[in-house]
Order: structure tokens, then sequence, then C-alpha cells
């Protein structure tokens, strides 16, 4: 089991003396955002299984990061989304990740509220569907919206960040 | 007194925040706190030790007491309100 490199091998020179305090994880995960779930796209072969992915977990937790960037892809194509994100957090490895929201449905968003120490980011790329769909594909826009304005147990909050080309529900 | 003070009594008990992880690092340490996603630097070992330990004594001050040079008192009393005030320590 495990990944076959050492995590504490790839990354072992950072962290020396250094203030690591987070990683940016891309676990290979299907598809690039432009692409709606309309097309499905190859797995990509790089993907680590879930036990591969809870072993890297696990040397993450025990470098003492405090938190991981998970982004992809879309990460939450993974049928081990919740199981992997939930690994982390219960051993005390913050979780911030990036997605195109068309997951994120009720079901989902009441889930992801109960989760402590998560961020998630949802990527738009302008102020209406007109200027982000040209980037991210038709309809993008209003799935991403659709995302944001779940119920969301009362635990979620949201912020416009509008200096930039996105918008984080936290 | 300003409202400074009013966050940090080193008369009352207090214990480093449980949302919080503590890494070692060469020059100290490093706190996160889970819940505020800041991270802190703690510049000296004995800082740590302080932050890890005060949890063990009656209040703040006796920490120090037991903890730290007393001619660095003044010192450790500035770094603990602030860390207060960042909720890294919290009373209990």
């Amino acid at each position: 089991m495990g990944v076959d490199i050492s995590l504490r091998d790839r990354f072992g020179a950072w962290s020396r003396g250094a203030d690591l305090s987070h990683l940016g994880a891309d676990l290979r995960l299907q598809p690039r955002l432009h692409a709606l779930p309309v097309v499905v796209r190859r797995r990509d072969p790089n993907e680590l299984t879930t036990s591969e992915a809870k072993a890297l977990i696990d040397e993450i937790a025990a470098m003492q990061i405090f938190y991981i960037n998970i982004g992809g892809g879309e990460p939450m194509m993974r049928r081990d989304f919740f199981e992997l994100i939930e690994h982390a957090v219960d051993q005390h490895v913050g979780v911030k990740f990036s997605t195109n929201g068309t997951r994120i449905d009720e079901a989902a968003a009441l889930r992801l509220a109960s989760i402590d120490y998560l961020d998630i980011q949802i990527s738009i790329d302008g102020v209406d569907a007109a200027t982000s769909d040209r980037i991210r594909g038709a309809g993008s826009y209003d799935q991403a919206r659709r995302a944001m304005d779940q119920p969301q147990g009362g635990r979620l909050r949201s912020v416009q960040d509008l200096g930039r080309d996105d918008e984080r529900v936290h | 007194m300003t409202s400074t003070v009013a966050v940090f009594d080193a008369t009352a008990p207090w214990q480093l925040n449980e949302q919080v992880s503590i890494r070692d690092e060469s020059f100290g340490a490093l706190a996160y706190h889970h819940g505020t996603r800041r991270l802190v630097f703690l510049k000296s070992r004995e800082l740590v030790d302080v932050v890890r330990r005060v949890g063990e004594f009656e209040n703040a001050g006796a920490a120090l007491d037991a903890l730290v040079p007393s001619d660095q008192r003044g010192r450790y009393l500035v770094a603990l309100m602030s860390l207060a005030r960042s909720e890294i320590i919290r009373g209990r």
C-alpha cells in the first residue's frame, strides 16, 4: 500500500527548518474543470486509489502539515471524495478545495457544512454568466451559483472576493 | 486600563486552545489555529513551552514564574497577551 515515493522524501527539503504550513495536493482527479459533465473524460492513469490517497494523507498528518489544498481536475468527481477529506480532517489536517460546484447539491452542501476545518472555493470567472461561461463553458456559471445557493445548514458563510475572479464559500 | 489588558489577565487560568496545532521548528514553533485559519510564529523554545504548559498552572503568572527567567517576564506577558488576542491560548 501507500504511495510509491514517500512524501517525506519528496517534500523533506521544503520542510526542513522552514515554515511548511500546507501542501497543495493534486490527486489527479478526473476532468479539467472546463469540461462540464456532458463529456465523460478518461480517468487519469496516475489517479491515486483510495488507499493510496489515504496513505498520502497519513504522511501529511505525520509531517504535521496544518492543511492541504486540493485541486484537480474536479475533486468532487471522486466517489471517495468525502471519505478522503473526512480522513484528513479527522487527523486535524484542514482541507481547502476548489470545485466547479456541479456536485454540490443539497445533500452534499449539508455534509460539507458538517465538516470542521474545511474551506471551499467555488470557481467562477466573471460576475455574470456571459463572462464566466466564455471561459468555463456554457452553463458553468449557473451550476456554480446553484452550488453557492444551497441551504448550508447555517454554518457556511459566503465571501465574495470582488478583487478577483472567484467567489468563496467558507 | 486599555482594552488589550482586558483580553489577557495573568492572574486567571489559561490553556492552549484545543483548536490549535503546534509544530516544532528550529526557531521555536508554528501554531496554526484551525478555526481562524491563522498561522502564528512562536519565536522561542521557552515561549513554546509556556504555551504548551500554561494549562498545567493555576494561572498564567504562575506558569511564567515557573518557566521563564524573572527578568524576561514582561516580554513573555506581552507575548501571551498577543496569543490570547489571536486565540492561540484561551481562558479555562
